[in-house]
């Protein structure tokens, strides 16, 4: 059983990262994405998580470039926010901060730190 | 950060609500028109028009949830059970003239405010060699956690994006387009991880098919899936059926282990979570439809059951095969589906400037030619009218928000002051010419007095 990473964020910032993780590790990553479902109404996602399966030092180095490149990308996350909010065009947009958990195989959750990606190369291994 | 522009569809009246944003020349056109003239004909066709060709991936989406909710009984019987919640507070004040202080408050029974949360209750599954075990959590940030909710969007996906593409389309492709959008995805990524990306893709909306025509559709989903685990995959793939015969083999599979329910055991006055686990036969569902006809889509329904030859079966057909009835070049769709449009749309430009009351209320064409079963010379149109106020306004007032309606001027106005009216969508020039007192009184035989302090009761002929 491997461990899971989860992101928690802003939905634009989690819309980027469910991206580039599908484009950069495709099915390797088990990339689950959480959207909010906190009403009745079926309507369009808006993600509150996303979940990584860390199978090994290839997909934890890749998390951990895709987390760090997006500061690069504002942009392009902008752009993604224009997307999720159909068309708002006049709002700057603003790096939120994402928050890390880790699933330990007997289930349970601890916070860690983005620094602490990197350590974790040697537990997938 | 301004509030998100929206599409959903409402899951009990299967009314599809558009609220649209755009930065084009045609928007702001669009928004120029409706200040001079909201209802004039032209603005109104130039909005459907601005909303199926510039936002066609929304209104896709949105129409493959009407698709479901008509054609899945669970989906159906849900919003049977729905509508009957949403009118029963009018139902109780007709029903008990008396005086009734200010804000009303009412509570839900708690096996019926149970049922209500149904479609959000969160199952883990964990596979296992020997099979998958099913846990009820509430930390749905968990792998392998799903919802009702996953399936029905999961299978409005797959349907928008073979509707979009005009074709079956494999897991790869599938997964690019994932990429393309904000979309669901939780659903396919499940899958994907036990099935592989294309038999993901092609067993997925079989799967949800199969759970909606159950009482349990998320134990229901999960017996599937088991089953295939179980025979792997590739065994079904192999079986070299098409998705109607394989959505038939997995059904008779569930009948075969929960056998089927009774249609006297499937009614409105008892919650959802009472109906005794098993599979929903399709004469059992014609049933349902016969008995609780009172639902917008239900016409819509009935014609895919028991309609002519060409309408027969269309919807589940477009649900199974959405690329058999749109054309990816010409942005068109078969008229067959004519009949099977959403029974309403509402569309709204997100824009300062767009006048409140100009929000565009389109009513599917069948629904004017077809009569309430029981209410004589009552159109479909005519009580989806009524059955949208009724949303609309049961809606605000259940959600206990308190204070003035803050979408109208009137302040004088007694109703004003209650709130009870922020659910109504038409704000007159003038109080006088507001037309909610009248509709209040109507379905709840009790008017506001003059003070808005209190409800009391109509007495026969309308005065006090």
């Amino acid at each position: 059983m491997t461990m899971d990473l989860i992101i928690e964020g802003q939905p634009e910032e989690l819309e980027w990262l469910r991206r580039e993780i599908e484009q950069a590790l495709g099915g390797e990553a088990q990339l689950e994405a959480v959207a909010d479902e906190d009403d009745e109404e079926m309507k369009e996602p808006l993600l509150i998580a996303l979940i990584v399966a860390l199978g090994g030092p290839k997909i934890v180095e890749g998390v951990k470039e895709i987390v760090e490149r997006r500061y690069e990308h504002k942009e392009e996350m902008r752009r993604l926010e224009v997307q999720l909010h159909e068309g708002e065009m006049s709002h700057e947009y603003k790096l939120a901060k994402l928050d890390f958990q880790l699933v330990s195989e007997d289930g349970s959750k601890r916070p860690i730190a983005e620094e602490d990606l990197e350590g974790l190369r040697a537990d997938a291994a | 950060m301004t509030a998100r522009a929206h599409s959903y569809v409402d899951s009990v009246s299967g009314c599809v609500h558009l609220t649209l944003r755009g930065g084009d020349a045609e928007f702001e056109e669009l928004v120029r028109a409706a200040r001079l003239g909201p209802r004039e004909q032209s603005f109104k066709q130039d909005l459907y028009l601005y909303a199926w060709e510039r936002h066609r991936h929304l209104v896709l989406h949105e129409w493959a949830h009407v698709l479901q909710l008509l054609s899945y009984p669970a989906l159906y019987l849900r919003a049977v059970r729905g509508g009957k919640t949403m009118v029963a507070p009018a139902f109780y004040l007709s029903a008990n003239p008396a005086s009734y202080p200010l804000p009303l408050t009412f509570q839900m029974d708690e096996d019926w405010a149970l049922s209500s949360l149904l479609s959000t209750v969160a199952v883990r599954a964990v596979v296992r060699e020997d099979g998958v075990e099913l846990k009820a959590v509430e930390d749905s940030v968990r792998r392998g956690v799903l919802t009702e909710r996953d399936l029905v969007e999961g299978d409005a996906t797959v349907f928008q994006y073979r509707a979009e593409v005009a074709g079956r389309g494999l897991g790869r492709a599938f997964r690019r387009w994932l990429r393309e959008q904000p979309r669901y995805t939780r659903l396919f990524s499940f899958l994907a991880i036990h099935f592989g990306d294309d038999a993901a893709l092609r067993l997925l909306p079989i799967m949800v098919r199969v759970a909606f025509r159950s009482t349990r559709p998320l134990d229901t989903f999960f017996g599937s899936f088991a089953t295939i685990m179980h025979e792997g995959a590739d065994f079904f793939e192999r079986l070299e059926m098409d998705d109607e015969e394989l959505e038939e083999l997995l059904f008779a599979d569930l009948r075969s282990k929960h056998g089927s329910v009774a249609a006297d055991k499937l009614s409105m006055q008892s919650p959802e979570w009472e109906d005794p686990y098993g599979a929903i036969d399709p004469e059992t569902f014609a049933e349902i439809v016969r008995r609780y006809p009172q639902l917008p889509v239900a016409p819509l329904t009935k014609l895919d059951l028991e309609g002519e030859d060409d309408q027969r079966g269309v919807a589940r057909e477009a649900l199974r095969y959405p690329e058999r009835f749109f054309d990816r070049r010409k942005r068109s769709y078969d008229p067959r589906l004519q009949d099977y449009l959403p029974p309403a749309i509402t569309i709204a430009l997100d824009d300062p400037d767009f006048p409140q009351g100009s929000t565009l209320l389109a009513l599917a064409p069948v629904l004017g030619r077809t009569q309430v079963p029981g209410l004589d010379g009552i159109s479909y149109s005519e009580m989806t009218s009524l059955w949208l106020k009724s949303r609309w306004v049961w809606r605000e007032i259940l959600s206990g928000k308190a204070g003035p309606n803050p979408k109208c001027p009137h302040l004088s106005c007694a109703y004003n002051s209650t709130g009870l009216c922020r659910g109504w969508i038409k704000v007159p020039s003038q109080p006088e010419a507001c037309e909610f007192p009248d509709f209040f009184a109507q379905t709840t035989r009790h008017r506001v007095k003059a003070d808005g302090t209190t409800l009391e009761p109509l007495i026969a002929g309308g005065k006090e």
